[in-house]
Protein backbone atom coordinates (compact mmCIF):
# COMPACT_ATOMS: atom_id res chain seq x y z
CA UNK A 1 0.00 0.00 0.00
CA UNK A 2 1.37 3.35 -0.98
CA UNK A 3 0.94 6.21 1.46
CA UNK A 4 0.51 9.53 -0.28
CA UNK A 5 2.70 12.33 0.95
CA UNK A 6 0.39 15.29 1.13
CA UNK A 7 -3.24 15.79 2.05
CA UNK A 8 -4.07 16.79 -1.52
CA UNK A 9 -3.04 13.44 -2.89
CA UNK A 10 -5.00 11.76 -0.12
CA UNK A 11 -8.24 13.22 -1.54
CA UNK A 12 -7.61 11.84 -4.97
CA UNK A 13 -6.49 8.56 -3.48
CA UNK A 14 -9.90 8.29 -1.84
CA UNK A 15 -11.62 9.13 -5.11
CA UNK A 16 -9.67 6.47 -6.98
CA UNK A 17 -10.52 3.92 -4.31
CA UNK A 18 -14.23 4.80 -4.52
CA UNK A 19 -14.13 4.37 -8.26
CA UNK A 20 -12.74 0.87 -8.09
CA UNK A 21 -15.26 -0.22 -5.50
CA UNK A 22 -18.44 0.87 -7.27
CA UNK A 23 -18.30 -0.22 -10.85
CA UNK A 24 -21.15 1.86 -12.17
CA UNK A 25 -22.53 0.93 -15.53
CA UNK A 26 -24.21 3.59 -17.60
CA UNK A 27 -27.76 2.50 -18.28
CA UNK A 28 -28.41 3.94 -21.68
CA UNK A 29 -31.71 2.21 -22.28
CA UNK A 30 -33.70 4.32 -19.79
CA UNK A 31 -34.10 7.65 -21.50
CA UNK A 32 -34.11 6.53 -25.08
CA UNK A 33 -37.62 7.71 -25.86
CA UNK A 34 -37.22 11.12 -24.19
CA UNK A 35 -33.73 11.77 -25.48
CA UNK A 36 -34.66 14.45 -27.97
CA UNK A 37 -36.95 16.56 -25.82
CA UNK A 38 -35.41 19.47 -23.98
CA UNK A 39 -36.65 20.98 -20.73
CA UNK A 40 -38.86 24.01 -21.42
CA UNK A 41 -37.28 27.42 -20.91
CA UNK A 42 -39.17 28.23 -17.72
CA UNK A 43 -37.94 25.11 -15.94
CA UNK A 44 -34.26 25.46 -16.80
CA UNK A 45 -33.60 27.10 -13.46
CA UNK A 46 -34.55 23.90 -11.65
CA UNK A 47 -31.52 22.16 -13.02
CA UNK A 48 -28.36 22.47 -10.92
CA UNK A 49 -26.22 22.71 -14.07
CA UNK A 50 -27.76 26.10 -14.79
CA UNK A 51 -26.33 27.61 -11.62
CA UNK A 52 -22.94 25.98 -11.29
CA UNK A 53 -19.55 26.12 -13.02
CA UNK A 54 -19.71 22.68 -14.59
CA UNK A 55 -16.57 20.57 -14.56
CA UNK A 56 -16.49 19.01 -17.99
CA UNK A 57 -14.19 17.56 -20.62
CA UNK A 58 -13.13 20.14 -23.16
CA UNK A 59 -14.18 17.74 -25.91
CA UNK A 60 -17.73 17.89 -24.59
CA UNK A 61 -17.70 21.65 -24.25
CA UNK A 62 -16.79 22.00 -27.90
CA UNK A 63 -19.52 19.56 -28.87
CA UNK A 64 -22.28 21.21 -26.81
CA UNK A 65 -25.50 21.89 -28.67
CA UNK A 66 -26.67 25.48 -28.83
CA UNK A 67 -29.98 26.38 -27.24
CA UNK A 68 -32.37 28.27 -29.55
CA UNK A 69 -34.64 29.55 -26.84
CA UNK A 70 -32.15 31.12 -24.43
CA UNK A 71 -29.15 32.98 -25.88
CA UNK A 72 -25.85 31.96 -24.33
CA UNK A 73 -27.17 28.61 -23.17
CA UNK A 74 -25.96 25.24 -24.37
CA UNK A 75 -27.31 21.74 -23.89
CA UNK A 76 -25.41 18.74 -22.65
CA UNK A 77 -27.87 15.87 -23.00
CA UNK A 78 -30.78 17.48 -21.15
CA UNK A 79 -28.86 19.86 -18.93
CA UNK A 80 -28.67 23.58 -19.67
CA UNK A 81 -25.07 24.76 -19.33
CA UNK A 82 -23.52 28.16 -19.70
CA UNK A 83 -20.67 28.19 -17.19
CA UNK A 84 -17.80 25.71 -17.17
CA UNK A 85 -14.79 24.83 -15.08
CA UNK A 86 -11.76 23.44 -16.90
CA UNK A 87 -8.29 22.41 -15.90
CA UNK A 88 -5.58 21.89 -18.45
CA UNK A 89 -2.19 22.74 -19.84
CA UNK A 90 -1.57 26.00 -21.69
CA UNK A 91 -0.51 25.06 -25.22
CA UNK A 92 -0.76 28.43 -26.89
CA UNK A 93 -0.36 31.90 -25.48
CA UNK A 94 -1.22 35.23 -27.00
CA UNK A 95 -1.01 38.58 -25.28
CA UNK A 96 -3.20 41.49 -26.36
CA UNK A 97 -3.47 44.97 -24.93
CA UNK A 98 -6.44 44.18 -22.73
CA UNK A 99 -6.40 40.41 -22.37
CA UNK A 100 -4.50 37.18 -22.60
CA UNK A 101 -5.71 34.42 -24.87
CA UNK A 102 -4.63 30.92 -23.94
CA UNK A 103 -5.38 27.64 -25.66
CA UNK A 104 -5.97 25.04 -22.95
CA UNK A 105 -5.58 21.31 -23.53
CA UNK A 106 -6.85 18.78 -21.01
CA UNK A 107 -6.17 15.60 -22.98
CA UNK A 108 -9.59 15.42 -24.63
CA UNK A 109 -9.69 18.68 -26.53
CA UNK A 110 -8.34 22.20 -26.91
CA UNK A 111 -10.31 25.39 -26.32
CA UNK A 112 -9.35 29.05 -26.22
CA UNK A 113 -9.74 30.96 -23.01
CA UNK A 114 -9.78 34.71 -22.70
CA UNK A 115 -8.40 36.15 -19.46
CA UNK A 116 -9.01 39.87 -19.12
CA UNK A 117 -6.20 41.92 -17.65
CA UNK A 118 -6.84 43.74 -14.41
CA UNK A 119 -7.35 47.47 -14.90
CA UNK A 120 -5.51 48.15 -11.63
CA UNK A 121 -2.31 46.74 -13.06
CA UNK A 122 -2.47 49.19 -15.93
CA UNK A 123 -2.70 52.14 -13.60
CA UNK A 124 -0.15 51.32 -10.90
CA UNK A 125 3.26 51.73 -12.42
CA UNK A 126 5.14 51.69 -9.14
CA UNK A 127 8.04 49.37 -8.75
CA UNK A 128 8.15 46.72 -6.05
CA UNK A 129 11.14 48.38 -4.43
CA UNK A 130 9.53 51.80 -4.17
CA UNK A 131 6.44 50.30 -2.53
CA UNK A 132 8.61 48.39 -0.09
CA UNK A 133 10.51 51.58 0.68
CA UNK A 134 7.28 53.22 1.63
CA UNK A 135 6.47 50.41 4.05
CA UNK A 136 9.74 50.65 5.94
CA UNK A 137 7.87 51.41 9.14
CA UNK A 138 5.96 48.17 9.18
CA UNK A 139 7.11 45.25 11.30
CA UNK A 140 9.29 42.62 9.64
CA UNK A 141 6.58 39.99 9.27
CA UNK A 142 4.24 42.36 7.49
CA UNK A 143 6.98 43.57 5.20
CA UNK A 144 7.72 40.00 4.13
CA UNK A 145 4.01 39.43 3.54
CA UNK A 146 3.85 42.64 1.52
CA UNK A 147 6.75 41.64 -0.71
CA UNK A 148 5.16 38.21 -1.19
CA UNK A 149 1.88 39.77 -2.26
CA UNK A 150 3.63 42.20 -4.62
CA UNK A 151 5.61 39.34 -6.21
CA UNK A 152 2.51 37.26 -6.82
CA UNK A 153 0.73 40.27 -8.33
CA UNK A 154 3.67 40.89 -10.63
CA UNK A 155 3.52 37.27 -11.72
CA UNK A 156 -0.18 37.57 -12.45
CA UNK A 157 0.56 40.59 -14.60
CA UNK A 158 2.91 38.56 -16.78
CA UNK A 159 0.35 35.86 -17.38
CA UNK A 160 0.86 32.14 -17.66
CA UNK A 161 3.48 30.54 -19.87
CA UNK A 162 3.36 27.50 -22.13
CA UNK A 163 3.13 24.29 -20.18
CA UNK A 164 1.51 25.71 -17.06
CA UNK A 165 -1.33 23.79 -15.49
CA UNK A 166 -4.20 26.26 -15.19
CA UNK A 167 -7.62 26.14 -13.62
CA UNK A 168 -10.17 28.31 -15.40
CA UNK A 169 -13.81 29.00 -14.64
CA UNK A 170 -15.96 31.04 -16.95
CA UNK A 171 -18.81 31.41 -19.38
CA UNK A 172 -18.96 29.93 -22.85
CA UNK A 173 -19.09 32.57 -25.54
CA UNK A 174 -18.71 32.60 -29.29
CA UNK A 175 -15.96 34.87 -30.55
CA UNK A 176 -15.37 35.21 -34.27
CA UNK A 177 -17.28 32.06 -34.98
CA UNK A 178 -15.42 29.84 -32.48
CA UNK A 179 -16.40 28.74 -29.04
CA UNK A 180 -14.28 30.10 -26.21
CA UNK A 181 -14.36 30.39 -22.46
CA UNK A 182 -14.23 33.89 -21.03
CA UNK A 183 -12.57 33.43 -17.67
CA UNK A 184 -14.05 34.96 -14.56
CA UNK A 185 -11.58 33.04 -12.40
CA UNK A 186 -8.19 31.74 -13.47
CA UNK A 187 -5.28 30.41 -11.51
CA UNK A 188 -2.05 28.56 -12.08
CA UNK A 189 -1.73 25.28 -10.22
CA UNK A 190 1.67 24.43 -8.85
CA UNK A 191 0.81 20.90 -7.73
CA UNK A 192 0.68 18.48 -10.69
CA UNK A 193 -1.47 16.10 -8.67
CA UNK A 194 -4.45 18.43 -9.11
CA UNK A 195 -4.62 17.15 -12.65
CA UNK A 196 -5.03 13.64 -11.28
CA UNK A 197 -7.79 14.82 -8.92
CA UNK A 198 -9.67 16.32 -11.84
CA UNK A 199 -9.15 13.24 -14.01
CA UNK A 200 -10.59 11.03 -11.27
CA UNK A 201 -13.51 13.35 -10.48
CA UNK A 202 -14.80 13.76 -14.00
CA UNK A 203 -15.97 10.21 -14.84
CA UNK A 204 -17.84 10.07 -11.52
CA UNK A 205 -19.49 13.43 -12.16
CA UNK A 206 -20.51 12.38 -15.61
CA UNK A 207 -21.94 9.06 -14.55
CA UNK A 208 -23.85 10.38 -11.56
CA UNK A 209 -24.88 13.84 -12.72
CA UNK A 210 -24.47 14.81 -16.35
CA UNK A 211 -25.64 11.60 -17.90
CA UNK A 212 -28.64 11.45 -15.59
CA UNK A 213 -31.70 13.69 -15.67
CA UNK A 214 -32.35 16.13 -12.86
CA UNK A 215 -36.12 16.01 -12.98
CA UNK A 216 -37.85 12.76 -12.02
CA UNK A 217 -38.96 10.47 -14.80
CA UNK A 218 -42.69 11.07 -14.32
CA UNK A 219 -42.29 14.84 -14.55
CA UNK A 220 -40.35 14.48 -17.78
CA UNK A 221 -43.01 12.22 -19.26
CA UNK A 222 -45.72 14.73 -18.39
CA UNK A 223 -43.69 17.54 -19.91
CA UNK A 224 -43.18 15.68 -23.16
CA UNK A 225 -46.92 14.91 -23.31
CA UNK A 226 -47.81 18.53 -22.68
CA UNK A 227 -45.40 19.86 -25.24
CA UNK A 228 -46.92 17.45 -27.75
CA UNK A 229 -50.39 18.87 -27.10
CA UNK A 230 -49.75 22.57 -27.01
CA UNK A 231 -47.33 22.57 -29.92
CA UNK A 232 -44.60 24.65 -28.44
CA UNK A 233 -46.49 26.87 -26.00
CA UNK A 234 -46.72 25.33 -22.58
CA UNK A 235 -49.22 26.36 -19.98
CA UNK A 236 -46.99 28.76 -18.11
CA UNK A 237 -46.10 30.71 -21.22
CA UNK A 238 -49.59 31.81 -22.28
CA UNK A 239 -49.81 34.77 -19.91
CA UNK A 240 -46.45 36.31 -20.95
CA UNK A 241 -47.44 35.91 -24.63
CA UNK A 242 -50.80 37.55 -23.94
CA UNK A 243 -49.03 40.36 -22.16
CA UNK A 244 -46.79 40.98 -25.17
CA UNK A 245 -49.80 41.12 -27.49
CA UNK A 246 -51.58 43.54 -25.13
CA UNK A 247 -48.58 45.83 -24.88
CA UNK A 248 -48.26 46.10 -28.68
CA UNK A 249 -52.01 46.69 -28.94
CA UNK A 250 -51.89 49.47 -26.33
CA UNK A 251 -48.92 51.13 -27.98
CA UNK A 252 -50.46 50.99 -31.46
CA UNK A 253 -54.03 51.95 -30.74
CA UNK A 254 -53.68 53.93 -27.48
CA UNK A 255 -57.18 53.24 -26.22
CA UNK A 256 -58.52 55.05 -23.19
CA UNK A 257 -60.13 51.98 -21.74
CA UNK A 258 -59.74 48.30 -22.17
CA UNK A 259 -61.97 45.46 -21.05
CA UNK A 260 -61.75 41.69 -21.02
CA UNK A 261 -64.27 41.31 -23.89
CA UNK A 262 -62.38 43.88 -25.88
CA UNK A 263 -59.15 41.94 -25.40
CA UNK A 264 -60.65 38.62 -26.42
CA UNK A 265 -61.58 40.16 -29.78
CA UNK A 266 -57.98 41.13 -30.68
CA UNK A 267 -56.91 38.81 -33.54
CA UNK A 268 -53.62 37.72 -31.96
CA UNK A 269 -55.36 36.75 -28.74
CA UNK A 270 -58.03 34.64 -30.48
CA UNK A 271 -55.30 32.65 -32.20
CA UNK A 272 -53.42 32.11 -28.94
CA UNK A 273 -56.42 31.05 -26.94
CA UNK A 274 -58.27 29.04 -29.55
CA UNK A 275 -57.21 25.78 -27.97
CA UNK A 276 -59.03 26.64 -24.78
CA UNK A 277 -62.52 25.26 -24.68
CA UNK A 278 -64.46 27.42 -22.26
CA UNK A 279 -64.65 31.19 -22.40
CA UNK A 280 -64.16 31.21 -18.62
CA UNK A 281 -60.67 29.78 -19.01
CA UNK A 282 -59.90 32.35 -21.67
CA UNK A 283 -61.16 35.15 -19.46
CA UNK A 284 -59.06 34.02 -16.50
CA UNK A 285 -55.95 34.04 -18.67
CA UNK A 286 -56.76 37.51 -19.98
CA UNK A 287 -57.47 38.67 -16.45
CA UNK A 288 -54.07 37.41 -15.25
CA UNK A 289 -52.31 39.17 -18.13
CA UNK A 290 -54.12 42.40 -17.26
CA UNK A 291 -53.16 41.97 -13.61
CA UNK A 292 -49.53 41.64 -14.60
CA UNK A 293 -49.84 44.84 -16.61
CA UNK A 294 -51.42 46.57 -13.64
CA UNK A 295 -48.48 45.51 -11.51
CA UNK A 296 -46.17 47.05 -14.07
CA UNK A 297 -48.14 50.27 -14.17
CA UNK A 298 -49.63 50.19 -17.62
CA UNK A 299 -53.32 49.87 -16.74
CA UNK A 300 -55.46 50.50 -13.70
CA UNK A 301 -58.84 49.20 -12.59
CA UNK A 302 -61.69 51.64 -12.91
CA UNK A 303 -64.79 51.81 -10.77
CA UNK A 304 -66.82 49.59 -13.11
CA UNK A 305 -65.93 45.91 -13.02
CA UNK A 306 -63.59 44.39 -15.56
CA UNK A 307 -62.83 47.67 -17.22
CA UNK A 308 -59.28 48.88 -17.12
CA UNK A 309 -58.09 52.37 -17.86
CA UNK A 310 -54.89 52.59 -19.87
CA UNK A 311 -52.04 54.92 -19.00
CA UNK A 312 -51.03 56.58 -22.24
CA UNK A 313 -49.19 59.78 -22.88
CA UNK A 314 -51.93 62.39 -22.75
CA UNK A 315 -54.40 60.60 -20.50
CA UNK A 316 -56.59 62.34 -17.96
CA UNK A 317 -54.45 61.35 -14.97
CA UNK A 318 -51.66 63.48 -16.40
CA UNK A 319 -53.84 66.58 -16.14
CA UNK A 320 -54.67 65.65 -12.56
CA UNK A 321 -51.00 65.22 -11.65
CA UNK A 322 -50.09 68.52 -13.31
CA UNK A 323 -52.80 70.26 -11.28
CA UNK A 324 -51.51 68.67 -8.06
CA UNK A 325 -47.96 69.72 -8.83
CA UNK A 326 -48.99 73.28 -9.78
CA UNK A 327 -50.79 73.56 -6.51
CA UNK A 328 -48.05 72.07 -4.35
CA UNK A 329 -44.81 73.24 -5.90
CA UNK A 330 -45.44 76.79 -4.79
CA UNK A 331 -45.83 75.72 -1.17
CA UNK A 332 -42.83 76.29 1.03
CA UNK A 333 -42.43 72.64 1.91
CA UNK A 334 -41.94 71.60 -1.69
CA UNK A 335 -40.30 74.67 -3.11
CA UNK A 336 -36.73 73.40 -2.91
CA UNK A 337 -36.78 69.86 -4.13
CA UNK A 338 -40.26 69.15 -5.38
CA UNK A 339 -42.89 66.63 -4.32
CA UNK A 340 -42.07 63.11 -3.29
CA UNK A 341 -43.83 60.67 -5.60
CA UNK A 342 -45.67 59.00 -2.74
CA UNK A 343 -47.16 62.37 -1.83
CA UNK A 344 -48.37 62.66 -5.42
CA UNK A 345 -49.84 59.14 -5.16
CA UNK A 346 -51.73 60.14 -2.00
CA UNK A 347 -53.14 63.22 -3.68
CA UNK A 348 -54.18 61.26 -6.77
CA UNK A 349 -55.94 58.71 -4.62
CA UNK A 350 -58.04 61.48 -3.06
CA UNK A 351 -59.94 61.91 -6.32
CA UNK A 352 -62.85 59.46 -6.78
CA UNK A 353 -61.79 58.14 -10.20
CA UNK A 354 -58.41 56.92 -9.10
CA UNK A 355 -59.04 55.82 -5.55
CA UNK A 356 -57.37 52.42 -5.91
CA UNK A 357 -54.51 53.32 -8.17
CA UNK A 358 -51.18 51.56 -7.74
CA UNK A 359 -47.84 53.31 -7.19
CA UNK A 360 -46.45 51.91 -10.42
CA UNK A 361 -49.30 53.46 -12.45
CA UNK A 362 -48.56 56.89 -11.05
CA UNK A 363 -44.86 56.36 -11.74
CA UNK A 364 -45.56 55.41 -15.38
CA UNK A 365 -47.64 58.56 -15.72
CA UNK A 366 -44.88 60.68 -14.19
CA UNK A 367 -42.38 59.07 -16.58
CA UNK A 368 -44.57 59.98 -19.53
CA UNK A 369 -44.77 63.58 -18.26
CA UNK A 370 -40.99 63.63 -17.92
CA UNK A 371 -40.59 62.49 -21.52
CA UNK A 372 -42.85 65.32 -22.58
CA UNK A 373 -40.67 67.72 -20.53
CA UNK A 374 -43.52 68.83 -18.32
CA UNK A 375 -41.90 67.73 -15.06
CA UNK A 376 -38.34 67.31 -13.85
CA UNK A 377 -37.17 64.50 -11.63
CA UNK A 378 -34.97 66.33 -9.15
CA UNK A 379 -33.88 63.28 -7.23
CA UNK A 380 -34.60 59.59 -7.28
CA UNK A 381 -38.04 60.05 -5.73
CA UNK A 382 -38.94 63.72 -6.12
CA UNK A 383 -40.58 65.53 -8.99
CA UNK A 384 -40.87 69.21 -9.82
CA UNK A 385 -42.76 71.18 -12.41
CA UNK A 386 -40.91 72.59 -15.38
CA UNK A 387 -42.82 75.81 -15.64
CA UNK A 388 -44.99 77.27 -12.93
CA UNK B 1 -7.68 30.99 -34.73
CA UNK B 2 -5.60 27.94 -35.47
CA UNK B 3 -5.55 25.86 -32.41
CA UNK B 4 -2.91 23.21 -31.92
CA UNK B 5 -4.30 19.70 -31.92
CA UNK B 6 -5.32 18.15 -28.65
CA UNK B 7 -2.80 15.72 -27.21
CA UNK B 8 -4.61 12.52 -26.27
CA UNK B 9 -3.19 11.11 -23.07
CA UNK B 10 -1.31 7.86 -23.49
CA UNK B 11 1.22 5.68 -21.78
CA UNK B 12 4.63 5.36 -23.33
CA UNK B 13 4.07 1.75 -24.29
CA UNK B 14 0.97 2.75 -26.28
CA UNK B 15 2.71 5.74 -27.78
CA UNK B 16 5.35 3.46 -29.27
CA UNK B 17 2.68 1.74 -31.31
CA UNK B 18 0.55 4.73 -32.45
CA UNK B 19 1.09 5.91 -35.95
CA UNK B 20 0.48 9.59 -35.97
CA UNK B 21 -1.24 12.37 -34.15
CA UNK B 22 -0.75 14.45 -31.06
CA UNK B 23 -0.14 12.74 -27.76
CA UNK B 24 0.63 13.54 -24.19
CA UNK B 25 3.01 11.21 -22.34
CA UNK B 26 4.50 11.27 -18.88
CA UNK B 27 7.84 9.79 -18.02
CA UNK B 28 11.18 10.23 -16.37
CA UNK B 29 13.92 12.07 -18.23
CA UNK B 30 16.86 9.68 -18.54
CA UNK B 31 18.93 11.55 -21.06
CA UNK B 32 19.00 15.08 -22.36
CA UNK B 33 21.29 16.25 -25.13
CA UNK B 34 21.01 20.04 -25.46
CA UNK B 35 23.22 20.30 -28.53
CA UNK B 36 21.40 17.73 -30.62
CA UNK B 37 18.10 18.63 -28.96
CA UNK B 38 17.21 15.05 -28.15
CA UNK B 39 15.90 13.57 -24.94
CA UNK B 40 14.79 10.16 -23.77
CA UNK B 41 11.77 9.62 -21.61
CA UNK B 42 11.26 6.42 -19.68
CA UNK B 43 8.22 4.94 -18.00
CA UNK B 44 9.34 3.98 -14.47
CA UNK B 45 7.06 0.94 -14.25
CA UNK B 46 7.33 -0.69 -17.63
CA UNK B 47 10.74 0.82 -18.44
CA UNK B 48 9.69 1.48 -22.01
CA UNK B 49 11.52 4.44 -23.41
CA UNK B 50 10.66 7.05 -25.98
CA UNK B 51 12.75 9.51 -27.95
CA UNK B 52 11.77 13.15 -27.81
CA UNK B 53 12.85 15.94 -30.12
CA UNK B 54 13.09 19.05 -28.02
CA UNK B 55 13.90 21.68 -30.67
CA UNK B 56 10.82 23.71 -29.79
CA UNK B 57 11.18 23.52 -26.06
CA UNK B 58 14.84 24.27 -25.36
CA UNK B 59 16.11 25.38 -22.86
CA UNK B 60 14.59 22.87 -20.51
CA UNK B 61 13.76 23.69 -16.93
CA UNK B 62 14.54 20.78 -14.73
CA UNK B 63 17.23 18.18 -14.99
CA UNK B 64 17.76 14.56 -15.84
CA UNK B 65 15.89 12.35 -13.40
CA UNK B 66 12.77 14.53 -13.11
CA UNK B 67 9.35 13.51 -14.26
CA UNK B 68 8.25 15.26 -17.42
CA UNK B 69 5.01 15.48 -19.33
CA UNK B 70 5.41 15.93 -23.07
CA UNK B 71 2.72 17.11 -25.49
CA UNK B 72 3.64 16.75 -29.12
CA UNK B 73 3.26 14.98 -32.43
CA UNK B 74 4.43 11.42 -33.01
CA UNK B 75 6.50 10.98 -36.11
CA UNK B 76 8.20 7.96 -37.50
CA UNK B 77 11.75 8.34 -38.66
CA UNK B 78 12.66 7.22 -42.18
CA UNK B 79 13.42 3.74 -40.88
CA UNK B 80 9.84 3.31 -39.77
CA UNK B 81 10.52 1.55 -36.49
CA UNK B 82 11.36 4.05 -33.84
CA UNK B 83 8.82 6.74 -33.25
CA UNK B 84 9.98 10.15 -32.14
CA UNK B 85 7.88 12.78 -30.45
CA UNK B 86 8.29 16.38 -31.60
CA UNK B 87 7.62 18.08 -28.30
CA UNK B 88 5.61 21.28 -28.31
CA UNK B 89 5.28 21.43 -24.54
CA UNK B 90 7.62 19.92 -21.95
CA UNK B 91 6.30 20.26 -18.46
CA UNK B 92 8.11 19.27 -15.28
CA UNK B 93 5.71 17.33 -13.05
CA UNK B 94 7.96 16.38 -10.15
CA UNK B 95 5.85 15.26 -7.25
CA UNK B 96 3.13 13.71 -9.36
CA UNK B 97 2.05 10.32 -8.15
CA UNK B 98 2.43 8.14 -11.26
CA UNK B 99 0.56 5.15 -9.93
CA UNK B 100 -2.44 7.34 -9.17
CA UNK B 101 -2.09 8.99 -12.55
CA UNK B 102 -2.17 5.69 -14.39
CA UNK B 103 -5.15 4.55 -12.38
CA UNK B 104 -7.06 7.76 -13.09
CA UNK B 105 -6.13 7.44 -16.74
CA UNK B 106 -7.47 3.91 -16.92
CA UNK B 107 -10.73 4.95 -15.28
CA UNK B 108 -11.10 7.79 -17.73
CA UNK B 109 -10.52 5.47 -20.67
CA UNK B 110 -13.03 3.00 -19.25
CA UNK B 111 -15.60 5.76 -19.04
CA UNK B 112 -14.98 6.85 -22.63
CA UNK B 113 -15.28 3.29 -23.83
CA UNK B 114 -18.62 2.87 -22.05
CA UNK B 115 -19.78 6.10 -23.73
CA UNK B 116 -18.92 4.75 -27.14
CA UNK B 117 -20.74 1.55 -26.34
CA UNK B 118 -23.99 3.38 -25.55
CA UNK B 119 -23.68 5.40 -28.74
CA UNK B 120 -23.33 2.24 -30.76
CA UNK B 121 -26.35 0.71 -29.02
CA UNK B 122 -28.61 3.55 -30.10
CA UNK B 123 -27.35 3.61 -33.63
Amino acid sequence: MIFPRESLTWDCYCICYEMDVEEMEVDGTENHSLRNDKIPKTLCGLDFCFHVFNKMYIDDIIALEKCDVIPGMYWYKRHPIYKVDIMGVVVKRQENVRCFIYAVDDGTGVITCCCWKSRLHEQSSEDIETTLQRCRNLPEVLRKKMSGVLMSEAKKKEGYSLGDLVHIRGKIKIFRGEREVVASYHNKLEDPNMEIVRMSELPILYRTLYDMDTLPKKVLEELSEMSGQKKGICHGEIVPELKKILVTFIEDQQPEEISVEHVSKIPGVTVLLKEMKTSEEKNTQIQSALDVLEGEGRVFTKQKNHVYGVINPGCSMERLIMDILKRDCVKEKFQNEGCHYLHIVDEVRKSPDYSAITNSCVLTCLNNLEYQSDVIRTSFTKYFLCKI
Amino acid sequence: MDLPKCGSVQEISNALSTNQGSIKVTGRLIQHDCINRQATLCDPQTSASLCVDTSLTEPLEGSVGSLFQVIGEVEREDGGDTPIVRARIMRCVDGMDLLMYNRALRNQQKYFQSRNVTLVRHN
